[in-house]
């Protein structure tokens, strides 16, 4: 998870029930491919859950964060906090 | 390696997604209800004001062009006024609280500015017309 727009991607479905592609895609203002990438990387981890469904005849895809994404966002976050600290020692 | 700044940035850009994505309204919907309440009953207040004779050795209403009606309605108006943004303020307080998010957010501010502009322009045209005497507009917008 140490890419920065994978820790965007979890910090926003922590605070949302669940978030869509598009939306996705125009709050982290980055392209369709480069979205789709980090994704997958983060479903093939197990840290999001997806939904695929049709409104209005168009595909919708929404993407939930699991309870493994939950704490591993928690821990990294943590970390983070850590080695902020430490440097400014 | 990254720096310090770049782990700062990191942490910017979280709370600020988290922000951005969330649509959370702190004001209820219940408050809304109530300000068109507090509005019928002024209403009534309003109609018992004008239309009705005040004693009973009147033997007509008064013309709504006097001054003291004017002030009774216009104390009528201020109070439902009042009442709604105290209830509105109070309920969205509360729900805020409970939910452990403060009142005034981001979503919450753009509402307020959002909604401020058309009420002030309806509002000044109101006054317009009443100074011009178009009570009967009035109380159509009423």
């Amino acid at each position: 998870m140490e890419h920065r727009v994978r820790l965007q991607i979890i910090s926003v479905l922590v605070v949302n029930d669940s978030y869509d592609f598009n939306a996705l895609k125009e709050l982290l203002d980055i392209t369709d491919g480069n979205l789709a990438t980090h994704l997958k990387a983060l479903e093939r981890e197990k840290y999001i859950s997806i939904s695929k469904s049709f409104v209005d005849r168009k595909p919708n895809t929404r993407y939930k964060v699991t309870e493994r994404g939950r704490t591993a966002f928690k821990k990294h976050l943590d970390a983070l906090e850590e080695l902020i600290k430490q440097q400014r020692k | 390696m990254e720096k310090n700044s770049d782990y700062q940035k990191d942490i910017e850009s979280i709370r600020h997604m988290m922000e951005k994505s969330v649509k959370f309204l702190s004001l209820s919907g219940l408050s809304g209800i109530l300000a068109g309440v507090y509005a019928m009953i002024g209403a009534g207040f309003a109609y018992s004001v004008v239309y009705l004779p005040q004693t009973p050795f009147d033997y007509a209403n008064q013309s709504a062009k006097e001054i003291t009606i004017i002030i009774r309605l216009m104390t009528i108006a201020l109070a439902v006024l009042i009442a709604s943004i105290i209830t509105g303020y109070g309920l969205a307080s509360r729900k805020a609280s409970k939910l452990g998010v403060k009142v005034w957010n981001t979503t919450s501010k753009r509402l307020v500015i959002n909604l401020l502009v058309p009420l002030l322009a309806g509002g000044i045209f109101l006054i317009f017309l009443a100074f011009y005497g178009y009570f009967v507009l009035l109380r159509l917008h009423f």
